[in-house]
């Protein structure tokens, strides 16, 4: 059991490639369109930036909220990787972003 | 030619014939072909300050004829059908409710095919060249305040649907009648008694309806493109204090996507079109009980700038 | 031009064998063009032959405006099905056999030229007979759902048709039809499904298939001209005229070709049809020899070709819709029979065409 969370909190994720994301960033939120799918979703400022990060190159779970941690320091990194845990498999669902393929 | 040009008996023949009636409104060109004399009567009092053409000079958007049904219901309980090149949207209607269904199955025509545009569910009111955009929501008096405003100083661009043309963001004009509704029509009349109301429509789908007639400066100056400033969601409250309360942008943006008829179907350009404006226009909640003090918050708002 | 559209009867042809046509048209005549090519769903295509010609800069703005809208609605769908096949795709990843696109989807995913501007309805796919069922399992638990319809259209598909209803996923509108053969397994066509599958080829898009250029090019006949009604199906007449066009360029001798495979197929019917008629009507180069070819192994008796060569351009041209003809909605009717019968054993047939004209008339007598 321990293992299989090890594996799921150490595998990589990506978006996918040929994906363009319009962004319109303001404040606290955003407003991402994916062309791939036609789809409109608002972020909060942690959705937007984990988001952004996975964009920038396939990242972790445990990378990921490390380095949300360090623009952010809000939550206890437990509660933070619990959330983020969370949005990554939202955005699996809508397509955003897959399993990266080393 | 204006419409108003014409009598009805002139009208109603050129609109049994096989050519119809060519009616130019904002951006649409329409061919109306009927044979019912009170729906060519009623047009000719709401839509007079229109121009009309003949067919050779004139490429069409919408071919829209209305015609009794071809059974029973010709003469028995007599309905009348709206249909475009063959498709009938809509099941017939009584006779006596012509003039709205012409108005529904003509919005039908706009929201499905004119994809050209970005097409917002609103009305759009113009003051010191920039316009107010008030997005439409079921009892919202979106209709009812947009109509007085449009008798306060404000251009009136549309009730229905704001039309974006998404190369440049500007808002193009289609100043149709507004259809009242129920204790609207009053209000309205009381408002501003010398208005044109057409004929009381009861029973509808939507209660009770009266068409009001748009100002005849509004459709002189339909052609002149208006620049988005405010977009404000109203919101009829009684007794309520006026106020105006600003929006959080990302907010407002996706209220606004999904307040358009066909913002999916506009893909990258819809939401390149819905992030401009929001970026260019200041957004606001604006909750009022009477139509002066909501017309007098907007007026300090359009005078500010 | 007069305004009677019958004494130009040709005009949507005259069109689309030469565009340039247009420089010369009146504004009626535009009016006219923009709203029989809307109503038969070539709307976007009139737009594409037009800048394929260079003189779609030079049209009335209306027209643009027109052409326009209906580009967008094109492009909408598209997006729409290329993300459904991203989703199938996805969700079916690791199933270990072979998923062939077929129509419209395979046209997007191989890139033909006038996909680009062809309006797009469902996604159809082809795989194994014995798959469907895991297939469909598969996709039901990753929220596809079974389109509903009444028990008589559910029995019609598994039972009769030995197809599965469409699927359509919970958060989308587009639906997938699932297939294992071409044309469905009651018909009289019975072209092998194994030879269709030995031929596929692989694409860059999402680890789908396609049918190769004839066995796509044959495909799409049959569809039109043994699976449908032929009523206002000029677009599916393009689609064929445009394939073969399309693949004449890129093969040699691709006709001769197409008419040895549909030998291979047992689809000789259907591909002199297809021949005869993309020649007749739309000008596509057929040669007589390859015409004189295909007749002579269909097998179509010289009285067929006569009534068909009176029904079909009847039912496939798109009506003046000021002026509709009785004779065409009597062609229509005729040729709607001859689908269903070319489509489902006789002691099927009678029963489900009066279910389905029962049908609707209780419809329509609701509606009144």
């Amino acid at each position: 059991m321990h293992e299989v969370k090890k594996q799921i909190q150490s595998r990589k994720w990506s978006v996918p490639q040929n994906t363009t994301l319009l962004i319109k960033q303001r404040q606290d939120s955003a407003i991402v369109f994916h062309s791939k799918s036609g789809e409109t979703h608002q972020l909060n400022d942690i959705g937007i930036a984990a988001l952004l990060i996975i964009q920038q190159h396939p990242v972790s779970l445990n990378d990921l909220a490390d380095q949300i941690n360090k623009l952010y320091e809000v939550e206890t990194p437990s509660e933070l990787t619990v959330r983020l845990q969370r949005l990554v498999k939202d955005f699996e669902i809508l397509g955003l972003i897959e399993p990266f393929k080393e | 030619m204006k419409l108003s040009h014409y009598s009805v008996p002139e009208l109603l023949k050129k609109a049994s014939s096989n050519n119809g009636i060519i009616l130019l409104v904002g951006p649409f060109s329409v061919r109306l072909r009927t044979r019912n004399h009170q729906l060519v009567s009623n047009l000719r009092d709401l839509y007079q300050d229109f121009s009309t053409c003949s067919v050779k000079n004139q490429i069409v958007d919408f071919h829209i004829d209305m015609f009794s049904p071809s059974n029973h219901r010709r003469w028995i309980k007599p309905q009348i059908n709206f249909s475009i090149d063959g498709l009938f949207p809509f099941s017939p209607f009584s006779v006596s409710h012509a003039t709205p269904l012409f108005e529904w199955g003509f919005n039908w025509c706009i929201a499905r095919n004119a994809q050209n545009f970005l097409l917002l569910h609103a009305a759009v009111l113009e003051k010191n060249n920039k316009s107010l955009i008030l997005p439409a929501l079921p009892g919202s008096g979106k209709s009812t305040l947009a109509a007085a405003l449009s008798h306060s100083g404000w251009r009136f661009l549309s009730d229905e649907f704001c039309i974006i043309h998404p190369s440049d963001g500007k808002i193009i004009p289609i100043p149709r009648p507004t259809p009242l509704k129920n204790e609207s029509i009053q209000i309205i009349r009381d408002f501003s008694p010398d208005t044109f109301i057409g004929p009381l429509f009861h029973n509808t789908r939507k209660g009770t309806i009266g068409h009001l007639r748009s100002p005849t400066s509004a459709i002189e100056q339909q052609h002149k493109p208006g620049t988005p400033r405010w977009i404000i969601f109203p919101r009829y409250q009684s007794s309520s204090k006026t106020t105006l309360m600003p929006l959080d942008k990302s907010f407002s943006q996706m209220k606004l996507a999904s307040n358009a008829f066909n913002y999916e179907i506009q893909s990258e350009v819809g939401f390149k079109t819905v992030t401009r404006m929001v970026d260019n226009c200041d957004c606001y909640n604006l909750t009022f009980s009477t139509l002066n003090s909501a017309i007098s918050i907007l007026d300090t708002l359009a005078d500010n700038v | 031009m007069s305004d009677n559209f019958h004494s130009e009867k040709n005009f949507i042809f005259n069109f689309l064998q030469n565009p340039e046509i247009s420089n010369s048209y009146t504004k009626q005549q535009w009016s006219l063009l923009l709203r029989i090519a809307r109503n038969a769903n070539i709307l976007a295509h009139i737009g594409w032959l037009l800048k394929l010609k260079n003189i779609f800069d030079d049209a009335p703005s209306k027209v643009k405006d027109n052409i326009n809208a209906a580009q967008t609605i094109v492009e909408y769908r598209k997006q729409t099905a290329l993300w459904e096949l991203d989703r199938l795709h996805h969700a079916l990843n690791g199933i270990g056999t072979d998923i062939i696109a077929l129509k419209g989807g395979a046209y997007l995913i191989a890139q033909l030229p006038f996909s680009e501007a062809r309006m797009f309805a469902d996604i159809d796919i082809l795989v194994k007979k014995e798959k469907i069922e895991m297939i469909e399992d598969m996709l039901l638990k990753q929220s596809w759902k079974s389109m509903k319809m009444d028990d008589y259209d559910q029995k019609y598909y598994r039972e009769w048709s030995h197809e599965i209803p469409p699927l359509r996923h919970i958060a989308r509108t587009i639906e997938v039809d699932i297939h294992h053969t071409i044309i469905p397994p009651t018909s009289r066509l019975n072209p092998d499904p194994q030879k269709l599958l030995a031929e596929t080829v692989a694409s860059n898009e999402n680890g789908f298939k396609t049918l190769s250029s004839y066995d796509m090019t044959l495909h799409s006949a049959t569809h039109l001209f043994y699976d449908s009604d032929l009523d206002n199906k000029l677009k599916d007449l393009i689609d064929l005229d445009q394939l073969i066009t399309h693949f004449c360029k890129k093969e040699n001798d691709f006709v001769n070709k197409l008419i040895v495979r549909a030998g291979e197929l047992d689809l000789q019917r259907p591909l002199f049809y297809t021949l005869y008629f993309t020649q007749k009507l739309l000008g596509t180069k057929i040669t007589a020899n390859e015409l004189k070819n295909s007749k002579k192994i269909s097998g179509v008796s010289f009285p067929t070709v006569i009534l068909m060569d009176i029904l079909v351009p009847l039912a496939i041209l798109p009506e003046h819709p000021d002026f509709p003809r009785l004779t065409v909605r009597f062609a229509r009717w005729l040729l709607y029979i001859r689908s269903h019968y070319l489509r489902m054993p006789l002691k099927l047939l009678i029963p489900h065409l009066l279910y389905k004209s029962k049908t609707r008339w209780e419809a329509s007598k609701s509606a009144a």
